[in-house]
């Protein structure tokens, strides 16, 4: 059986024993363990991250064969997080893997667990669907998140087939919540008040939100944008998109457990909201852009400088 | 099984039914399967399942860094472990495995490998296999992807072998004339190294690392996250060679030539391009893609950073 000492030894170098240790001892809680989700588990385990908390309520079904890291027979009709933790526990016998394969996140969902839940962790990886799961789990990590010194990271992605999307939402006292950074109307509105009529309507926003990026459009057939807006046929995705994406966010996830540990690594930049690093694949370029207004910025690769404009 | 993968691709632009069945029946040979060759994990998940691999390893604990295997692979012959992958997840994958070190002995078998294949992807870390390949596919024509996993970049080109456009004969080696088995690779290496000393290309590695990987006392460094975004992007660059190759039309993107490289940068977030004929830098407007070459500023180029051996 290789020790978690044996995972670690080619990036020592990289990383220095310290920062690889921090790697180990970060509790990390995964809100969603789907494509994305399960793809960020399996690249944090081979980094030697080896503390886990998962969350999911589905099922591994038959259309995720492009994008789990394991193959697809031996998952097939297991609840997600169950094929998580057997992944993780295969690639290292040493992993912690707490799963709770039944909890779902609403309006009505209990808010003292989630508290209780966070309290426990160093960082989070947001990677579920659901508005109003969004907006239950989003506004109490910044609730509590404010109330520690450091904030508790949640890093979300997405795979848009060639754009690939990766950021952080720090969740402190002087950070934007995370509808503040998209500019989403129910960000001024009390929890009290919010119902499926605004869970609705704020998805809606998020989703012609999304829809403003850069070109987007241009990377689907015509007639699959239609069927596709219309909720006639899932979400497109490529297999070697997530698996990158899934690389994406654990990237995020590395910088952020290292700075959470005070061992940052020079250069390794954290892309805070409301700032989204975008890397478009098909045009070969690669941007930050900030959904609620609108701008755009780009970083020259050799100079470093940032040159920022409106967005089209 | 094959359309299950290719299913939830299908409508994304260039990803039209043709593209998918041309992925289909597209043979690739991949030399070495360690950290690059893992674009294996990709390539099958995008729908390719005709496949030449070659590798003389067998498979380490400290490699399931950056392989997809379990701890039960460790002891087999890498082409094994990744020949049994490929099948689990895709069961009508045509895996041909051949355990061998590529070098200048072994020209037979890389002409009956190349021969055979619609594409290449050039995974190596030595420096004399990835010569000997990279001469026999520019004699076949077969096109052939790079994509050398640096600790901290992505790099990833395409050899057309149009236009003259070969490794030699940018590389300036002046080799062309003389039989591979009379080459003194060891002479050459520096200059191959010259050719990935791009501008940009800061080492991230702690004080001593790189010399002693370089020096050969350490294996080369290299962190899961790296590699698996390389490898999308090598992936990515097979499909529209895919699409080159059959005719089919690759929409508002186009394959990287070399001596093109594209670079990324993932620890800044930056992309851009090095001609490594002229050493110029192109720098890509974000919206459009368009390039704007300039001269590289001085002393911006790395030295000797190929390791010589995994």
């Amino acid at each position: 059986m290789p020790a978690w000492s044996e995972i670690v030894d080619r990036q020592t170098g990289l990383l220095s024993p310290a920062q690889n240790r921090a790697l180990r001892d970060t509790r990390v809680l995964m809100l969603g363990v789907g494509g994305m989700g399960m793809n960020a588990a399996a690249n944090l385990v081979r980094m030697g991250f080896q503390r886990f908390t998962l969350i999911d309520c589905d099922i591994v079904d038959g259309t995720t064969a492009n994008r789990t890291p394991f193959a697809f027979e031996d998952t097939l009709g297991l609840q997600k997080v169950e094929a998580t933790r057997r992944y993780l526990l295969a690639v290292n016998p040493a992993c912690s893997v707490t799963i709770h394969p039944d909890m779902r996140f609403g309006l009505e969902s209990d808010p003292i667990f989630m508290e209780r839940l966070l309290a426990e962790h160093d960082l989070v990886s947001w990677a579920m669907d659901g508005m109003a799961g969004r907006l239950y789990f989003t506004r109490i990590a910044h609730r509590v998140g404010s109330l520690r010194a450091g904030g508790i990271p949640a890093v979300e992605s997405w795979a848009l087939p060639y754009h690939h999307c990766v950021q952080t939402v720090p969740n402190r006292a002087d950070t934007p919540s995370w509808e503040a950074c998209f500019g989403l109307p129910s960000a001024a509105l009390p929890m009290e008040v919010i119902d499926a009529g605004v869970v609705r309507d704020t998805q809606l926003a998020f989703f012609w939100t999304l829809a403003c990026t850069p070109r987007l459009w241009e990377d689907f057939d015509p007639e699959l944008v239609e069927r596709w807006v219309g909720l006639r046929m899932p979400n497109r995705s490529l297999g070697s998109a997530v698996v990158g994406c899934g690389a994406l966010i654990a990237s995020e996830l590395l910088a952020n457990a290292l700075q959470v540990a005070g061992l940052p690594l020079p250069n390794l930049a954290i892309h805070e909201a409301p700032w989204m690093a975008i890397q478009d694949l098909r045009r070969q370029v690669s941007y930050e852009l900030n959904y609620a207004t609108r701008r755009l910025r780009w970083r020259h690769p050799i100079t470093l400088e940032l040159h920022e404009q409106d967005a089209p | 099984m094959w359309e299950h993968i290719v299913q939830r691709q299908t409508g994304i632009l260039n990803f039209t039914a043709e593209l998918n069945e041309a992925i289909g029946r597209t043979r690739i040979a991949v030399f070495g399967c360690g950290g690059n060759g893992a674009v294996l994990d990709h390539l099958v998940r995008t729908g390719f399942q005709h496949f030449h691999i070659v590798d003389t390893d067998t498979v380490e604990a400290s490699n399931l860094n950056r392989l997809p295997f379990f701890p039960d692979a460790v002891g087999l012959p890498k082409v094994q472990a990744w020949k049994q992958h490929l099948q689990r997840i895709n069961p009508a994958c045509e895996v041909h495995t051949h355990r061998a070190e590529i070098g200048r002995h072994q020209q037979a078998l890389v002409r009956e490998i190349v021969g055979d294949v619609d594409l290449i992807a050039l995974e190596m870390s030595g420096f004399e296999g990835n010569f000997v390949v990279a001469r026999i596919a520019a004699q076949a024509g077969v096109p052939m992807v790079i994509g050398p996993g640096t600790a901290n970049c992505w790099v990833v080109s395409s050899f057309e072998h149009r236009g003259g456009a070969t490794l030699e004969g940018i590389g300036g080696f002046d080799t062309e004339d003389q039989p591979l088995e009379d080459l003194d690779y060891q002479a050459l290496r520096p200059q191959f190294a010259g050719l990935h000393g791009f501008p940009g290309r800061h080492e991230r590695l702690a004080p001593g690392v790189g010399a002693a990987v370089r020096a050969a006392e350490i294996p080369p460094r290299s962190a899961k996250i790296f590699i698996a975004m390389v490898n999308a992007a090598q992936c990515w660059e097979l499909v529209k060679n895919t699409a080159v190759l059959h005719g089919l039309p690759l929409e508002g993107t186009q394959v990287i030539a070399f001596p093109v490289m594209q670079m990324f940068d993932p620890w800044r977030g930056a992309a851009f391009y090095y001609d490594a004929s002229t050493g110029r830098v192109g720098i890509p407007d974000w919206f459009s893609g368009e390039i704007d070459w300039r001269d590289a500023p001085d002393g911006s180029a790395t030295p000797d950073v190929f390791p010589e051996k995994d």
